[in-house]
């Protein structure tokens, strides 16, 4: 009797565990699990995001379980969950084409409109359209929709006009002209955007490394290198080109920005990263994008008004201004998109492809978005005209005020600014662009051992070998 | 000659009666019941998280693994050999790994100063006449309870370019972004950190010497100095062998100086770094990374092997 009843009890625990395990539903709400990244601001941000979504009339089926990670863990945590991955999740631009190829994720076409996609920058959702015979990527024949985009990004230069008035006082500048060449609308060269920072030059002759200021924090490697007109392969991701002239000049721009003109912060003082410099008031420029600027907003960590720049433009391979070759000012555009796993179940999909849409483009949460300071809105009319006018009163003159850098970036309506996705994007594993950043880490590129044509040189052959095993091996093409 | 002797002896080993087996009684039986229910489950944590996790590595380190799609391809010794090709050129796998082990092996120099200044400390503490000698214990202990993520970003305040060292003494050493430096760093703060390890240790040896050593060898007219060397050191060697022991196997496992101290600095990449950073590179990184990891595995054996077999050339056992 005795191992009968226990034999009933052990099935009734083993039964009632599958069924929670295969349902999920809990009272008639659908529950769904979201993974997101960030530091602790984003992730606050998403769990206002989220619970206003649970409070939408006819979202009350819906439990959606929210869970943040920093990006160091993020990716990890991930990769360890890619046969089961959560219901819904962001997965960074850089390693969407590993994840798709890898068929991983669900095809989420038949769920999303055409007339919805109609309202967000169109580069932002052709993004994430993969054909799964040909393995290409980009919105084409037979192209399938894999994921809604997060924001666009940019990462453009922004600097600190207190720190600048303070510099043009102090030597003695003429106001007018500084500002002029500080034109939104209108970038830079690279000569004259050397000289601008040889200009502003702070003397840091006898204070310790504490207390230097320099022109500028860092330089973006992507920045320079698109706004040079090079690349670090061709359009297939095939065939590298960072020994093309116009790749190695951009890499040496950016050397000679310390050790020849002495203006940007000395490899040996960046053991703290740019843009945390910046915020410390250690630099006139750094680099900046969307999701960082709800940290000017408070004066308890940073107490001074900021402006965004368009990043200043090369003279490409020939090295001469004025020719067919040279560079636009470009910066990188992109960061996540909202993914559903290949395995989640119809109802699961729906669910999330239901908060993945409300993220991505609902205007209300959009809305919330950009007042909290996360991102420039997905929707075109409302990125170009409620954002950038502040006409619904939500940003109240909080910096930084120059937007339409942001939005001139990702639009490309201003022929003189322009946006591109990383060159991680265009390739099966983003690996290889750590090693190569950490080759020339290694090499003394930054500390001038050695100079851009000789390290571009030795790593070209890796290069395209890593290239072709990522196309051969990991795609098959 | 000898064969023979060997032959006859075996003969008569087995012309012997043999013993027969004891039964064993209940309360014996039970006994070992409990004592094998005990550890159990450590076994099977083993078994399941260490044991099968080993097995895979050493199947994986002979594949490439696409982790995604969860299909392998065997590739035979491939992994081992590009593992160790192109050692002599920048930018090669090879290379790296290399440097890696280099600097792994030359961040072991903690090891002995850690394990010195623990001798040190706890000499001075338990044969001096030391005020508040707990209160030292407890603060050099410190490190040794504390996480070694928030003691790396700690040191890190303090090794980095405008931090604690460098206002102090208003000097401008780079510490964290050169390649020596930050070795040397990781050195200090390693050999700091393990002190307190080390000292709580050998207090707990030292008092275990015998007194009646002491009072023999005072009646014999050494002095305090000469106790030291003669007596104590010697009797502590189970100490020494300890620590030895785990000092080495921790420090060729190291990861946290190079990802939470250095943050990947050139110069600081152990093995186990290279290997985390593998791990990601594509079909061929798992295969890479295990390979590396079974390597590393039987290098720690190995180690620890030699160790052991030359332990009772100068480890005092009772």
């Amino acid at each position: 009797m005795k191992k009968g009843v226990l034999a009933v009890a052990v099935a009734s625990v083993l039964v009632g565990g599958c069924l929670a395990g295969c349902g999920g539903d809990d009272g008639g709400k659908v529950k769904i699990e979201f993974w997101g990244w960030g530091d602790k601001a984003e992730q606050d941000n998403y769990q206002t995001l989220v619970n206003q979504f649970m409070q939408e009339p006819g979202n009350e089926d819906i439990d959606v379980s929210y869970s943040g990670q920093d990006a160091k863990s993020y990716m990890l945590a991930l990769e360890g969950r890619a046969s089961s991955p959560p219901d819904l999740f962001m997965l960074p631009d850089e390693d969407f084409y590993g994840w798709v190829a890898d068929d991983t994720l669900k095809d989420i076409s038949d769920y999303v409109s055409d007339e919805e996609l109609a309202t967000i920058w169109p580069q932002a959702v052709n993004e994430y359209y993969f054909n799964p015979k040909t393995l290409r990527l980009g919105k084409g024949d037979g192209a399938k929709l894999y994921g809604l985009p997060k924001d666009l990004g940019p990462f453009t230069l922004v600097y600190n006009k207190t720190l600048l008035d303070g510099q043009i006082a102090a030597k003695n500048l003429n106001k007018d002209d500084v500002y002029a060449k500080l034109d939104p609308q209108s970038p830079m060269s690279w000569a004259e955007f050397r000289q601008l920072l040889k200009d502003l030059m702070f003397d840091n002759s006898g204070s310790q490394p504490a207390n230097r200021k320099y022109s500028i924090t860092h330089y973006e490697l992507n920045a320079a290198v698109y706004s040079n007109n090079a690349n670090y392969f061709d359009e297939e991701a095939a065939v590298s080109k960072i020994n093309d002239q116009a790749f190695i000049d951009a890499l040496q721009f950016i050397v000679d920005l310390d050790k020849v003109d002495g203006s940007m912060t000395p490899v040996n003082e960046q053991d703290v990263d740019g843009f945390t410099r910046f915020s410390g008031g250690s630099a006139i420029f750094s680099f900046m994008g969307p999701w960082d600027s709800a940290q000017f907003w408070s004066f308890e960590s940073v107490n001074f008004p900021i402006c965004l720049l368009p990043v200043p433009y090369g003279p490409g391979g020939d090295g001469q201004y004025g020719t067919a070759d040279d560079g636009v000012s470009t910066t990188w555009v992109g960061s996540m998109a909202y993914c559903v796993g290949k395995g989640a179940s119809n109802k699961k999909t729906e669910a999330a492809i239901k908060l993945a849409k409300y993220l991505s483009f609902n205007e209300k949460a959009q809305r919330k978005f950009y007042e909290l300071g996360q991102q420039v809105p997905n929707i075109v009319s409302m990125a170009q005209n409620e954002y950038l006018n502040d006409t619904e009163g939500l940003l109240n003159g909080k910096d930084p005020a120059d937007r339409s850098v942001w939005v001139n970036t990702i639009s490309g309506a201003n022929p003189k600014i322009k946006g591109k996705t990383r060159p991680t994007y265009y390739t099966y594993s983003s690996t290889w662009y750590g090693n190569f950043t950490k080759y020339l880490g290694d090499e003394g590129l930054w500390t001038g051992t050695k100079t851009a044509q000789q390290i571009c040189t030795a790593y070209h052959p890796q290069l395209q070998k890593v290239l072709t095993q990522m196309r051969e091996d990991d795609l098959g093409l | 000659m000898e064969k023979v002797e060997n032959a006859v002896a075996e003969e008569r080993m087995n012309s012997l009666p043999r013993k027969p087996k004891r039964k064993r009684s209940k309360v014996e039986r039970r006994e070992n019941l409990t004592a094998f229910l005990f550890i159990l489950l450590p076994v099977i944590g083993f078994l399941i998280f260490t044991g099968i996790s080993i097995c895979f590595t050493f199947v994986f380190s002979f594949q490439d693994y696409y982790v995604r799609r969860d299909e392998s391809k065997f590739v035979g010794f491939k992994h081992y050999i590009s593992l160790f090709q192109g050692m002599a050129t920048p930018g090669m796998m090879g290379n790296t790994f290399i440097r890696s082990v280099g600097n792994t092996l030359f961040l072991m120099l903690s090891l002995p100063v850690s394990i010195m200044l623990g001798l040190c400390v706890a000499a001075i503490l338990r044969l001096g006449d030391v005020k508040g000698s707990k209160i030292y214990q407890i603060l050099y202990y410190l490190p040794a309870v504390s996480s070694a993520v928030a003691l790396n970003i700690v040191w890190r305040y303090i090794f980095q370019s405008n931090g604690l060292l460098n206002r102090i003494f208003g000097a401008e050493t780079p510490w964290l972004t050169d390649g020596t430096l930050v070795k040397l760093a990781i050195i200090i703060k390693n050999s700091l950190n393990a002190m307190g390890g080390a000292m709580i240790l050998y207090l707990a040896g030292m008092l275990n010497v015998p007194k009646e050593l002491y009072e023999a060898s005072s009646l014999d007219g050494a002095n305090k100095l000469r106790q030291f060397f003669s007596i104590t050191l010697p009797m502590i060697t189970p100490v020494t062998f300890y620590l030895l022991i785990t000092g080495l196997i921790g420090a060729l496992q190291s990861y946290a100086d190079t990802e939470v101290f250095a943050k990947g600095y050139p110069g600081s990449e152990t093995i186990v770094y290279f290997i985390w950073n593998e791990r990601t590179d594509g079909a061929a990184g798992y295969g890479i990374a295990s390979c590396t990891s079974i390597l590393l595995a039987i290098a720690i054996m190995s180690v620890t092997l030699i160790q052991f077999k030359f332990s009772n050339k100068w480890v005092y056992e009772e």
